[in-house]
């Protein structure tokens, strides 16, 4: 009686134990799987506003600017009062009166770096300097700000109000542009050249560029003032972007029209390019991160970003291309404020939207709104909040939350339009040289890359592998068979010995015999052929000693001498047969690139790697297959070939498919090889000379360059998380398809 | 003792064999005749695969067999060097103690033979399908059912159905050991008609430990014991009149 509690006993405990084992590995599973998913997920959620902050002003402003922490707002009323406010309790903690203006009224801004640079009603100028300091006292961070003026310029001549205003430093050089109100774009543009005693000196030019909006093509007499009715033609300019390198001046117009001046020799600026940009007038004009880029927004709302793209048709060889079109507003767009980030922008309409877009990835990602029509909005410098005012003089603060704009499916996956590209294409390149690169991370060349390597590799193991098998299985004597574990062995082999091997001693090999091996089948076919003729004249009682496998031995020191022969034939064959250089004849006659790290060095490699697997799982599954169909199939006549194609073969394929998908999973997710043995250029060309570069090994060449929780550590767990559901895809249809083969196959 | 057998196809001379260094078969001589039952009897492990195995050499696959003395068919030694293997067992057909189906259709199963020998012709292949099936008695229990896998039918089933795959091929000879072992008495009658009725186109060689059997299908029997065959002759004579004590106390079943 106890014997048998006890015997019940252990029979549950057991079966608590393994179904709890299982359980553990599924939920195992399953926790990855999700903790993967967690850290891939927000790559794909929309902006959001953290945070919103209103404070009532007194005046109306024109200007508006924020610190890098948005504790401090900087705001530029119309009377001319600059004004720093707490965002943290709207408190005022400094004042300070532009005292260069005198009576006269602001009727435009613009803003660069720590510069104000403030156009009148009177036609001048003021500049006008900010600045924070940060100061610590008893461990508080205190921040003061600064403000000092410069004198004021006389910009205007006629002393005309300036509708905008617009410039740019560089290290020796600043360029004003302005639009007086009655039409005039007046250009003043000061120059420093250090000679080489480094005694500076100042050169200026100041003129009327009316002309060249007016008048088509160069202006040759842009000094003298343009004759009323010329004027009275010229669209009116609406809005002005300068970019920094002091070269591409773009101006909006009233009629919708978007000139492109070349200005970089200040003194003979010309139209380079006019394009209708919009059907309705433009109203604001905007470069993005990298001043390459312009952000157009017109009269309806519409918001499009162009660049100037190579084109071989026209005589400058670019040609002005709209490549974004982001979400309209449904009112005339007043102001755009771009990212100092990356390429993301806001944008302000007249309806009192405010959008945040992101010009790469086309997505509009937050809307918000104030209450009256927004008179400025700025972005703050790390672009993770935004401030606006309205005419109903209320100051808005958000603070966002938007970790991954550039990054949408598309992006992901599809063709993008990059800045600096011909067309829309598919890009991988994290990480480049300047402040402003922005990071391509389209991951359809890696999954390119990734078929390639397998498909490659595959195309090599398979036959080898199950042709292997079956020789070992059906005909290798038995006195041969510790060949097996020998090869299984070789399954052993880290992988980074193989991928070293292939990097460093097969590729450069290959390259240097290529001749011989395009010639190596020739001769491996001239020389198994010879042997077969050969093997009919041995005595059989030579033949009986070794009994099957005698063959393979046999053989093998013609296969020496074929690969011999083709290598000492290399040079004679290139000669002959590649015009003396395959490298330039691959090239000129087929277009094929040769590198030397190549697909098929890779495909040599991961074949080797998975030779093994594919070897082992198919003849264990072809050594089980029952003796007695073997012999039945000998009874009836069958060779022993025929044997093993058409009993052996398909009563193992269930095991011989496990096999290959088993390889098929280790290929995909094969790393060392193919991060030493190709170059690792995310390109996508079939080209067998060419290298790639893979999922897994792209995730081990950029893990070093990816902070925590950027675009690119999660766009590298999203490609972890392509790997691990192909692996179980895979794994999952081997599986079913195995079990239902396996179910035919059952009764035997 | 000796036996005048008319009409020899088979004759085996002198034949031992050793599997390693246990001698097998023991300086085995006798002749079969053409278009008649020859049955061989004894106890279990007499030898009697064994011999059946040698005419159409299926001991070639099992290592370490050595083989003494001559098989002759149609006075060629098959055992000779330039003998194409693959010949003589498309001439010599074989059913095995077990069946042993492919698992594939049994109309595949059934043209496995003549595929093998590349005839492609589909509706060649159906005709020769259904005469064997039709020589086998399987015809009528699988005519509607072609293309299920073999594996579904019954033993009995699948052993005519190694039997007609056998016969499909049209060989000369037909070798069969232990056919009816697995099979209930009506199967059994039915296989037993079918070789009766195979007899008038083919020889058939079989092994069997059912002396009805012999008795009842067999022109001539041998009876082994230990490997060394003790006596040959017309069956009805070693029934009714066996010259060997041994084989007279072998069939009154007084052990075996
Ligand atoms: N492959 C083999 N290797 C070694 N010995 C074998 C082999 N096959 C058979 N033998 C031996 O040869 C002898 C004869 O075997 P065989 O199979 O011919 O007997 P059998 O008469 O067919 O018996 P059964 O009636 O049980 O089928 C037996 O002693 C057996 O152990
Ligand atoms: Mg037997």
């Amino acid at each position: 009686m106890k014997s048998i509690k006890r015997r019940r006993f252990t029979d549950k405990a057991a079966h608590w134990v393994i179904k709890l084992g299982g359980a553990a590995v599924i939920v195992v599973i399953l926790a990855l799987f999700i903790f993967i998913f967690l850290e891939v997920y927000p790559l794909l959620k929309d902006a959001r506003v953290i945070d919103k902050k209103t404070f009532l002003l007194s005046e109306s402003v024109i200007a508006l600017k924020t610190d890098d922490q948005q504790e401090i707002a900087c705001v530029l009323y119309k009377k001319g009062l600059v004004e720093f406010i707490s965002l943290t309790d709207g408190a005022v903690i400094k004042k300070h009166p532009l005292s260069g203006l005198g009576n006269a009224l602001i009727t435009s801004v613009d803003m660069a770096d720590n510069h104000l640079f403030i156009g009148t009603d009177d036609g001048r100028l003021l500049t006008v300097a900010l600045s924070f300091s940060e100061s610590f006292d008893q461990g508080v961070r205190i921040i003061s700000p600064e403000v000092s003026e410069e004198e004021p310029l006389c910009f205007d001549d006629q002393k005309k109000p300036l509708k905008s205003i617009i410039c740019k430093k560089s290290d020796s050089a600043r360029v004003l542009i302005a639009s007086s109100e009655d039409g005039r774009l007046l250009l003043r543009a000061t120059e420093e050249t250090t000679s080489l005693f480094g005694r500076g000196e100042k050169k200026e030019v100041v003129q009327d560029i009316t002309g060249l909006i007016s008048g088509a093509g160069r202006n040759d007499a842009p000094h003298l003032s343009p004759p009323d009715e010329r004027l009275a033609m010229t669209p009116a300019v609406t809005s002005l972007a300068l970019d920094h390198f002091l070269e591409n001046l773009y101006v909006g117009a009233s009629n919708g029209e978007l000139f492109h001046f070349n200005i970089s020799d200040k003194e003979n600026p010309y139209l380079v390019e006019k394009i209708k940009a919009s059907d309705t007038a433009i109203t604001a004009l905007g470069f993005l991160l990298g001043d390459v880029s312009l952000v157009v927004g017109d009269q309806r709302g519409g918001i499009n970003v162009w660049m100037r793209v190579r084109d071989e048709a026209l005589a400058s060889g670019w040609a002005l291309k709209r490549i974004h079109t982001l979400k309209s507003h449904n009112a005339a767009v007043i102001a755009i404020a771009p990212s100092f980030r990356d390429k993301g922008f806001l944008t302000a309409a007249s309806d009192g939207t405010i959008n945040l877009n992101h010009a790469t990835s086309e997505q509009t990602l937050l809307t918000i709104t104030t209450t009256a029509k927004p008179a400025t909005i700025v972005f703050s410098p790390k672009a993770n909040g935004a401030l606006a005012v309205d005419e109903n003089n209320t100051l808005y603060l958000w603070h966002i939350s938007n970790p991954h704009p550039e990054t949408t499916l598309k992006t992901l996956f599809g063709r993008v339009w990059y800045e600096g590209y011909e067309k829309p294409e598919f890009v991988w390149q994290s990480t480049g040289g300047t402040d402003d690169f922005e990071p391509k991370l389209s991951l359809t060349p890696l999954i390119f890359g990734t078929i390639k390597g397998t498909m490659y590799a595959m195309l090599f193991a398979v036959p080898v592998g199950v042709l292997a098998a079956l020789y070992t299985s059906q005909f290798l004597h038995k006195t041969l068979k510790p060949i097996k574990p020998v090869i299984e062995i070789m399954a052993a082999l880290p992988s980074v010995v193989l991928g070293f091997l292939a990097g460093l001693w097969l590729a450069p090999l290959i390259e240097k015999i290529f001749p011989a091996i395009i010639i190596f089948p020739l001769f491996i076919l001239l020389f198994i052929s010879f042997a077969i003729f050969l093997w009919n004249y041995i005595p059989p009682a030579f033949k009986g000693r070794y009994k099957h496998g005698a063959e393979a031995l046999f053989l093998i020191p013609f296969i020496i001498i074929a690969a011999y022969v083709s290598i000492q034939l290399s040079g004679y064959c290139e000669h002959l047969l590649f015009s003396d250089d395959y490298r330039r004849w691959l090239n000129d006659i087929l277009g094929l690139r040769y590198d030397q790290r190549n697909a098929v060095v890779v495909g040599f490699a991961i074949g080797f790697a998975i030779i093994p697997l594919i070897f082992t799982i198919s003849e264990d599954a072809m050594n089980n297959v029952p003796k007695s169909l073997i012999s039945a199939s000998l009874a009836l006549g069958a060779t022993p070939w025929q044997t093993a194609m058409r009993v052996v073969l398909p009563t193992a394929s269930p095991g011989v498919f496990s096999a290959i998908m088993i390889g098929f999973g280790r290929a995909v997710g094969e790393t060392m090889i193919v991060l030493m043995a190709t170059g690792n250029t995310p390109i996508m060309d079939w080209n067998i000379f060419n290298g790639f570069r893979a999922l897994a090994a792209n995730i081990a060449v950029e893990i070093p360059e990816a902070p925590m929780g950027g675009t690119l550590y999660r766009t590298l767990f999203l490609a972890a998380m392509l790997l691990f559901i192909t692996t179980f895809l895979v794994n999952t249809v081997a599986e079913t398809v195995r079990q239902k083969m396996k179910r035919r196959y059952s009764k035997l | 003792m000796e036996i005048l057998i008319p009409d020899q196809i088979v004759n085996v001379i002198n034949l031992s064999l050793y599997y390693g260094k246990t001698k097998a078969l023991k300086e085995i001589t006798l002749d079969v005749s053409k278009s008649k039952i020859t049955s061989f009897i004894g106890p279990s492990g007499c030898g009697k695969s064994t011999l059946i195995r040698c005419i159409n050499r299926m001991n070639d696959l099992i290592e370490d067999v050595k083989i003494e003395g001559e098989i002759k068919i149609d006075g060629c030694d098959i055992y000779a060097p330039d003998v194409d293997v693959t010949e003589l067992r498309k001439r010599v057909g074989m059913v095995f103690q077990k069946p042993n189906p492919f698992p594939k259709s049994i109309f595949e199963n059934v043209i496995y033979g003549p595929r093998v020998l590349g005839v492609k012709n589909k509706s060649v292949l159906k005709d020769l399908c259904e005469k064997a099936l039709k020589r086998a008695a399987l015809w009528d229990d699988v005519k509607e059912r072609l293309h299920v896998n073999a594996l579904d039918l019954s033993g009995g089933q699948q052993q005519r159905l190694c039997i007609a795959r056998a016969i499909a091929m049209e060989p000369e000879i037909v070798l069969l050991d232990e056919p009816c072992s697995a099979l209930d008495p009506i199967a059994t009658s039915k296989i037993e008609d079918m070789l009766v009725e195979l007899k008038k186109h083919y020889t058939v060689i079989i092994v069997t430990h059912n002396m009805q059997q012999a008795a009842r299908i067999s022109d001539y029997t041998g009876f082994f014991m230990l490997g060394k065959l003790m006596e040959f002759n017309v069956t009805t004579e070693i029934f009714t009149n066996p010259r060997e004590k041994a084989t007279e106390d072998y069939i009154t079943g007084r052990f075996g």
